[in-house]
């Protein structure tokens, strides 16, 4: 009797949480427990609560709690684990755990979820999610599941292959069978990001204010798509509500400085960058973008010298280089700045706008066209001069 | 091969390193425009002549320097000096053609090398007149903006 009241409360737990009502499934939870039920699947459910409210170490604890009291290692767990590093922003660990899901989990759309992520973290090369693709939905066409995790693995394995319409479709479907799934918003967001499609991301979540206070994870493809769309302040917005979820998360950070530069507050922005770097000292990136805020804003030595702290990233060395080119001309540093452009140039020779600054700064240095500008407001000065003291005179000779 | 001993790092470095060779060469014509040391002037300009004319916007600025050094107190040799100023006057910019002026004018009245350094001031001056009437339209691309990709 008290086994089933207490499976009864767990069964409703269960249904209340995939529907986003954490309150009350968390109250079931406790009933479930109080009749009996094992602890160990109370707290699997309660770190799924806690993740998806960004309580990612109270997640982190719990899902280990269900690991060593159920005794039996779940390789579904692995997939929640690597979106909670995921989400920390340890990309490593995340890979690590994604991998291990998807080679493992007894699901098959975890299976495929994790698919999803490491494809998103460039983990395999596209011709290897290709050939997993192909091998997973074979096997997926040889069984019989569940019609709803049948869906969601046949639009997730679709947006893989880059058949954006179909998945989309297939999910907008589903979430009209179900609105109340919170997943089906997160795959369909995924597959709008994947497809670029930003604003529909934003007619999608903008108005559902109940879905991100459930699902909090649910405001990073919203504060994507905001800022993708041009949609700054907005994007702030959410940023700002993340941040104060997960300090920790550098990249966070750098994206709300990128907002604040937007916005055009550079101090702000400046900010942002120094915390992302405290977080993670080796985001380079970080060192560029504060260089490049100090040489826009004229204080070209320490512009200077965040250029000089980038280093060990290839795609950056071009616009360092160039932007050094820039700053030392300003600088009137001009053989380090012809320096830095023919070293730009090297390293991008396609783009051509290195190489037509070196050409340019070589012979606006031949006729030092400074000098020249100079001379020219001199003798307007003079000019101006010449005329004053002439009226002056003229005053003075006329009242005396 | 004597002359390729007197440089042996620079000679190393032109090979290896364009940047660092240019760093040292330009270090060396310093020390030479501080040291006023013309015999070492004339080595290092026979030696790497061809860096001189290829990279002379590199260099021009320190050549300069050197010259208005040099001419400033070397009075003994000053024949050699000139000699190595008409090279300098080829690859010139605009305070080379001063330095050229005031060379003709104060210097080289009685010197075998005026008809030269003239020759070499009509030549410079035809050039940076060249230039001049272009430089309107002399325009830099702007600094490259943030790095401003969304991070995942």
């Amino acid at each position: 009797m008290i086994a089933n009241k207490a499976q009864k409360y767990f069964d409703r737990s269960v249904t209340a949480i995939t529907e986003g009502k954490h309150e009350r499934g968390r109250k079931w939870l406790k009933i479930a427990g109080f009749y009996g039920y094992p602890t160990g699947p109370i707290h699997y459910q309660q770190a799924i609560v806690a993740l998806e409210q960004l309580n990612l170490t109270d997640a982190l604890r719990l899902f280990h709690s269900y690991m060593s009291l159920t005794h039996s290692i779940d390789e579904n767990v692995y997939y929640y684990l690597g979106e909670i590093y995921y989400l920390s922003g340890n990309k490593d660990e995340a890979c690590r755990y994604f991998k291990k899901s998807f080679e493992r989990a007894s699901n098959l759309l975890i299976q495929c979820k994790s698919l999803v992520y490491l494809d998103k973290l460039n983990f395999y090369s596209s011709e290897k999610v290709n050939q997993l693709t192909e091998h997973k939905f074979d096997y997926l066409l040889s069984i019989e599941s569940h019609d709803m995790d049948q869906k969601r693995i046949n639009a997730l394995m679709a947006s893989l292959r880059g058949d954006y319409n179909l998945s989309i479709d297939l999910l907008t479907e589903l979430i009209e069978e179900k609105p109340n799934v919170r997943e089906l918003y997160k795959e369909l967001c995924e597959c709008y990001l994947r497809s670029k499609r930003y604003s529909a991301i934003l007619d999608l979540l903008q108005d559902k204010t109940w879905l991100y206070k459930s699902d909090k994870t649910l405001l990073f493809p919203l504060a994507k798509a905001y800022y993708l769309s041009n949609l700054f302040s907005e994007a702030r917005q959410a940023l700002l509500f993340l941040i104060k979820a997960l300090p920790g998360n550098a990249k966070l950070y750098f994206n709300l400085g990128n907002i604040y530069y937007k916005l055009k507050q550079y101090n702000r922005s400046s900010k942002c960058y120094m915390k992302a770097l405290q977080s993670d000292p080796q985001l380079y990136i970080c060192h560029y973008n504060i260089g490049v805020l100090y040489h826009k804003t004229g204080i070209l030595d320490l512009g200077e010298e965040y250029y000089h702290k980038v280093f060990d990233t290839d795609h950056l060395y071009y616009s360092v280089h160039y932007n050094l080119g820039v700053l030392y001309y300003q600088k009137k540093q001009y053989f380090d700045s012809l320096n830095a452009f023919q070293t730009a140039d090297q390293i991008n020779r396609q783009d051509g706008r290195a190489r037509h600054n070196f050409d340019t700064i070589k012979s606006i240095k031949l006729i030092d066209p400074d000098t020249k500008v100079e001379q020219k407001v001199l003798s307007l000065v003079n000019i101006y001069l010449i005329v004053a003291v002439g009226l002056l005179l003229l005053l003075f000779i006329f009242f005396s | 091969m004597l002359r390729q001993d007197k440089f042996p790092v620079l000679m190393k470095l032109r090979s290896e390193n364009q940047g660092e060779f240019r760093h040292q060469i330009m270090a060396r014509l310093k020390n030479i425009a501080s040291d006023k040391d013309l015999t070492d002037f004339v080595a290092i300009l026979s030696q790497f002549r061809k860096e001189f004319i290829t990279d002379s916007c590199f260099y021009i600025d320190v050549l300069n320097d050197v010259v208005r050094n040099l001419l400033a107190h070397e009075k003994k040799s000053l024949q050699g000096l000139l000699d190595q100023f008409v090279f300098i006057a080829e690859i010139g910019d605009t305070h080379t053609h001063e330095l050229l002026n005031k060379v003709l004018n104060v210097f080289a009245r009685d010197n075998d090398a005026l008809s030269r350094l003239q020759k070499s001031m009509l030549s410079l001056e035809n050039k940076l007149r060249r230039f001049e009437k272009d430089s309107d339209d002399f325009k830099l691309y702007p600094m490259l903006e943030i790095e401003d990709q969304w991070m995942e």
